[in-house]
């Protein structure tokens, strides 16, 4: 047998989808500081973390990643991508690319992807729950309604979440993701 | 299928060998495959696809493979597709797992050790062996706890149309092993459950598959039936149907399932000839509750032979009807009673083999 025919194959990189998801993952990331700061529910789900609070969000196995955490001061952060140096306390990891494509193009949203054994959560499990309240909320703000419904498992009625309460928070949290 | 890294991973495995047929790759699939595992940490040993798909496992290409396998170092082997190919990733499994010459392992419960991680991803074909802990090389039967899968991928994306012909045998085997899994006296509830979902999977979409070959939802849960099958069939001893089935089909080199297609209804009405009770249970898998409360107890077991008759009856010309018209040869019938009797464990007699064949011969009316 001529074993040279059937070479080895390695795994190709999917670059596209990695930057797409690394951009998400940065915009996700800047707009959970700047909804912290501005949205009440928010705030009020921070508060409850604990003080040296740093969630992983990233895509295995080396995939993009980032950090938002509580800094000295209590005030919650986007901390970037790089791991080095960083003690996380809640690590949530996509188990692939293709199924974080799938999370950040809406076709899932969170709680499909969890029943769909996407995600593996390292850490308090009260924590992660309370992370995919806050993703829920800044999903809500950042994206319009036709495709937020395809993200979140309910979408707010008016009596959960005023319009006024909504299309402030969308403004400011655009303003304080991108600039500040 | 993206999801195989993180299994692999699990198993401590990063380098698989992949086994496929030449048909396989011919229908895109491999291609597939490989782009499933983008962006990981697998990186694939090598791809074989040069295995005969309805071919049964040989030697020489085991060997052959088992050479391949050790060259480039790999650690876990994946099976795509099914039938011989599956038998021959559980060839090569069992070779480079234990020491000493293949063959020594043919049998029952021979294996004593844990074998690579073993991963199988499902085509839609079905030999009746690919998710159960039994394999066939050179045409002899080698079973263990070991052999059995660690993990069955069933992919919307892998599982493509195949002819009618095709699909009304890989059922027929799967329907008889589901069957006669359940058709034990002691059996154990989660058997009955595995047996049950994959009998009604079949009966409720073998004939739309038929109808329409390209049926996505249709082949995909066909595909979960022969899994499920083949997973029900390996904590018993093959029944009548299914060890005359391989005793014939390995004679002749008929395929497995139209030998087991006819022989399947002809072996209820046998067993209610010879006053066996057939147990209640195949009419619910069959109908399911609300068809099963309808029917009156005592003619449970009647009314599921003519369901099941009327089933092989609808697959039309895809099914032999007996077996003078398979030219089967009549004299070497006491030949496959005997193998059928062995491969049972002794589970059914010669003499009701014999009976079974002598009913079969003019077969269905």
């Amino acid at each position: 047998m001529n074993i040279d025919r059937y070479p080895e194959i390695p795994p190709k990189d999917k670059f596209i989808k990695k930057a797409y998801v690394a951009i998400m993952l940065w915009i996700v990331g800047r707009a959970m500081q700047a909804a912290s700061r501005v949205d009440p529910v928010v705030k009020e789900e921070f508060s409850h973390l604990r003080d040296n609070f740093l969630l992983r969000l990233w895509v295995a196995p080396n995939g993009p990643s980032m950090f938002v955490g509580k800094d000295k001061n209590g005030k919650v952060k986007y901390m970037g991508w790089n791991p080095r140096g960083k003690k996380t306390t809640l690590d949530m990891q996509i188990k692939g690319i293709e199924q974080a494509v799938l999370m950040f193009t809406f076709q899932e949203s969170t709680a499909v992807a969890t029943s769909n054994d996407r995600l593996i959560v390292s850490g308090d499990l009260d924590d992660a729950c309370a992370i995919v309240r806050i993703l829920d909320i800044v999903e809500i703000f950042l994206l319009p309604k036709i495709i937020t419904k395809l993200a979140v498992k309910r979408y707010p009625k008016w009596s959960q979440m005023s319009p006024l309460r909504k299309y402030v928070g969308r403004v400011l949290v655009y303003i304080r993701a991108f600039t500040v | 299928m993206e999801h195989i890294y993180v299994e692999l991973a699990s198993m401590d495995a990063r380098k698989p060998l992949v086994l496929a047929s030449r048909q396989v790759t011919e229908r895109g699939l491999t291609k597939k495959f490989i782009k499933s595992l983008y962006d990981s940490n697998v990186v694939i040993g090598s791809l074989y696809d040069e295995v005969y798909p309805y071919h049964y496992a040989c030697i020489s290409q085991l060997n052959d493979l088992v050479e391949l396998f050790k060259a480039r170092g790999c650690d876990s082997i994946i099976a795509i597709g099914g039938g011989s190919v599956v038998d021959l990733a559980k060839g090569v499994n069992i070779a480079v797992s234990n020491s000493g010459n293949i063959m020594d392992y043919a049998g029952t419960n021979t294996i004593q050790k844990r074998l690579k991680p073993f991963i199988y991803v499902s085509t839609g074909h079905c030999g009746g062996t690919e998710t159960s802990n039994e394999a066939y090389i050179e045409n002899r039967r080698f079973v263990s706890d070991f052999l059995f899968p660690d993990v069955i991928i069933l992919d919307n994306r892998m599982i493509t149309a195949r002819t009618r012909q095709r699909a009304a045998e890989a059922s027929m085997v799967a329907l008889t092993a589901a069957i006669e899994s359940c058709a034990v006296p002691y059996n154990n509830p989660m058997n009955d459950l595995y047996a049950n979902v994959a009998i009604n999977f079949i009966y409720e979409n073998l004939l739309g598959v038929v109808k329409k070959p390209g049926s996505k939802t249709g082949n995909l849960a066909l595909a979960n039936a022969y899994a499920m099958a083949g997973i029900s069939f390996s904590n018993i001893p093959p029944g009548i149907v299914y060890s005359l089935g391989i005793a014939i089909a390995r004679d002749t080199g008929l395929p497995r399932g139209q030998c087991m297609g006819f022989l399947l209804p002809l072996s209820l009405e046998h067993r209610v000839m010879k006053n066996e009770s057939i147990r209640g249970e195949l009419l619910y898998a069959l109908l399911g509750t609300e068809g099963y409360c309808r029917v009156p107890e005592k003619d449970r077991t009647s009314t599921s032979i003519t369901i099941l008759r009327q089933f092989v009856n609808d697959l039309g010309g895809l099914l032999p009807k007996s077996l003078k018209e398979m030219r089967v040869n009549k004299y070497k019938f006491e030949e496959y009673a005997r193998q059928a009797s062995e491969m049972s464990m002794k589970r059914v007699t010669q003499k009701d083999c014999m009976q079974l064949l002598d009913i079969a011969w003019e077969g269905i009316a």
